[in-house]
């Protein structure tokens, strides 16, 4: 009686796991990746994420431990506004002392123009800027992408993002009275793209996305590859990724955790 | 990490259910049996669907309802299915009857979800003579048929169509926004395209009122 009864208990705890679709597709997003979704109007989609990552450089280990915050809002129809953070809670390089405080501040915007129908994907454009990049704050960043998602089969779908990215730091140097200051420019073409099966739909996905950021002057190229998987729960998610460096540029390997939820 | 794990079991604890939709207001307890009833056809588990098609022919009790269940009995199958035929003229009453002597999970599938269909409608037919002047009881009336779609028929679109189950669900976003705005013509217009893709899936045939 207790065996069919706890029997039951599975079956029916299977059925309310694995039945029914999400209503916001945007928590389904992968981790370090922007898709072509917003949020309803009046609805905020937030998301914090954990990563930790470890990297060799001249037989060295840098070692660094990052806390992101995402909140987007649904400003329009088809528009959303979004507000993002980075903080670094430890960075570790060899013996010397951690250093840590915030990465990264940056505000954008997000629309939708399309719609995604059997010919078209479902579209966006997003620029984004960081007034304050770098964890001595001496940066800044501007970036424009253009956000596509298209579904091939029921359960296969590809998130990809292709942008520009405009990054800039002061510099200063003490070479006499007064100080000069220098500023650099890097200009990046990023891609991102991420093949994901539904294995549950709308629950349970498996994705790899790869990442890219090549310097357009043609040295310091990241490519990284994050086999990840997200798991749903009403209207928020749990998500795991594990990127991977590809190029010597990016970082060894690392793990990132996040959550997220439609408020 | 300990604040990681609090932050991750505070949104936990906040979901108020595991549903993957989700569901604004109260799923009522016939439209979460149904939808139970649909996920056993789903999980190939047909006399588990017959039997809670049974549990919820007559009007009943919904479990877990505690220190109400003396007094509280919920609408069943039957008593809906009554009122829906008596709106549209319909016959949803005596084949669901069928589907459930018959013990047949198929016709089972196919009733609930024309019975399903039918809700959506007559809630959707309720904001036309509803009082204008109270739109928060007509976004709750909203909020219901459009429960009874996202428990009772999107689970079979997104399964099938994913890419018509997030068009028909952007319709509905829309269709929210232009009640919020008081935009009745445009809701109606809305409402029409949505029905049509409803129709157009399930090859049900609209009645006429």
């Amino acid at each position: 009686m207790i065996g069919t009864l706890s029997n039951r208990f599975i079956i029916v705890s299977l059925l309310l796991l694995t039945n029914t679709p999400v209503f916001a597709a945007h928590i389904l997003e992968p981790i370090g990746l922007e898709i072509a979704a917003t949020p309803p109007r009046g609805r905020m989609f937030g998301e914090i994420v954990y990563s930790s990552t470890k990297e060799q450089a001249d037989h060295e280990e840098i070692t660094g431990k990052s806390l992101g915050l995402e909140f987007e809002v649904g400003v329009g129809e088809q528009t959303q506004l979004h507000f993002e953070a980075e903080v670094v809670i430890a960075e570790e390089q060899g013996h010397e002392p951690a250093e840590k405080g915030v990465e990264e501040i940056a505000f954008g915007v997000k629309h939708r123009f399309w719609d995604e129908t059997p010919k078209n994907p479902d579209a966006a454009f997003l620029v984004e800027f960081a007034p304050e990049a770098g964890l001595e704050g001496n940066g800044s960043e501007l970036k424009t992408s253009l956000l596509l998602t298209k579904h091939f089969s029921p359960r296969f779908l590809v998130h990809t993002e292709t942008g520009y990215l405009h990054e800039t730091e002061r510099e200063s140097e003490a070479v006499g009275m007064p100080t000069e200051i220098r500023v650099h420019n890097a200009g990046f073409f990023i891609y991102k793209i991420a093949p994901v099966y539904q294995v549950i739909p709308d629950r349970l996905l498996l994705m790899a996305t790869l990442m890219g950021k090549e310097n357009l002057k043609g040295d310091q190229n990241d490519v990284t590859l994050a086999p990840g998987v997200i798991f749903v729960m009403g209207n928020a998610a749990l998500k795991l990724s594990l990127p991977f460096g590809l190029s010597e540029a990016a970082n060894d390997n690392g793990v990132a955790f996040a959550i997220s939820k439609l408020f | 990490m300990k604040v990681v794990t609090c932050i991750v079991a505070l949104i936990l604890l906040g979901q108020s259910s595991l549903w993957g939709h989700e569901i604004v207001g109260e799923g009522t307890p016939l439209m979460v049996s149904m939808n139970h009833a649909l996920s056993f056809i789903e999980a190939k588990k047909g006399e588990g669907a017959i039997r809670m098609a049974e549990s919820i022919y007559e009007d009943f009790h919904p479990p877990m309802s505690g220190m109400n269940h003396a007094r509280s009995k919920e609408p069943g199958l039957k008593t809906t299915s009554k009122r829906i035929d008596t709106k549209f003229g319909t016959k949803t009453l005596p084949s669901l009857a069928d589907a459930i002597r018959e013990k047949d999970p198929k016709k089972l599938k196919a009733e609930m979800e024309w019975l399903s269909f039918l809700l959506v409608l007559e809630k959707f037919d309720l904001l036309q003579t509803e009082n204008r002047a109270n739109p928060q009881a007509r976004i709750t009336t909203f909020w219901l048929g459009r429960n009874y779609f996202s428990y009772l028929l999107e689970p079979a679109i997104a399964k099938a169509d994913p890419m018509e189950e997030q068009r028909l669900n952007r319709l509905l976003d829309k269709m929210l926004y232009r009640l919020e705005d008081g935009e009745e013509a445009a809701f109606i217009v809305l409402r029409q395209e949505l029905i049509g893709g409803i129709v157009r899936f399930f090859n049900f045939r609209v009645p006429q009122t």
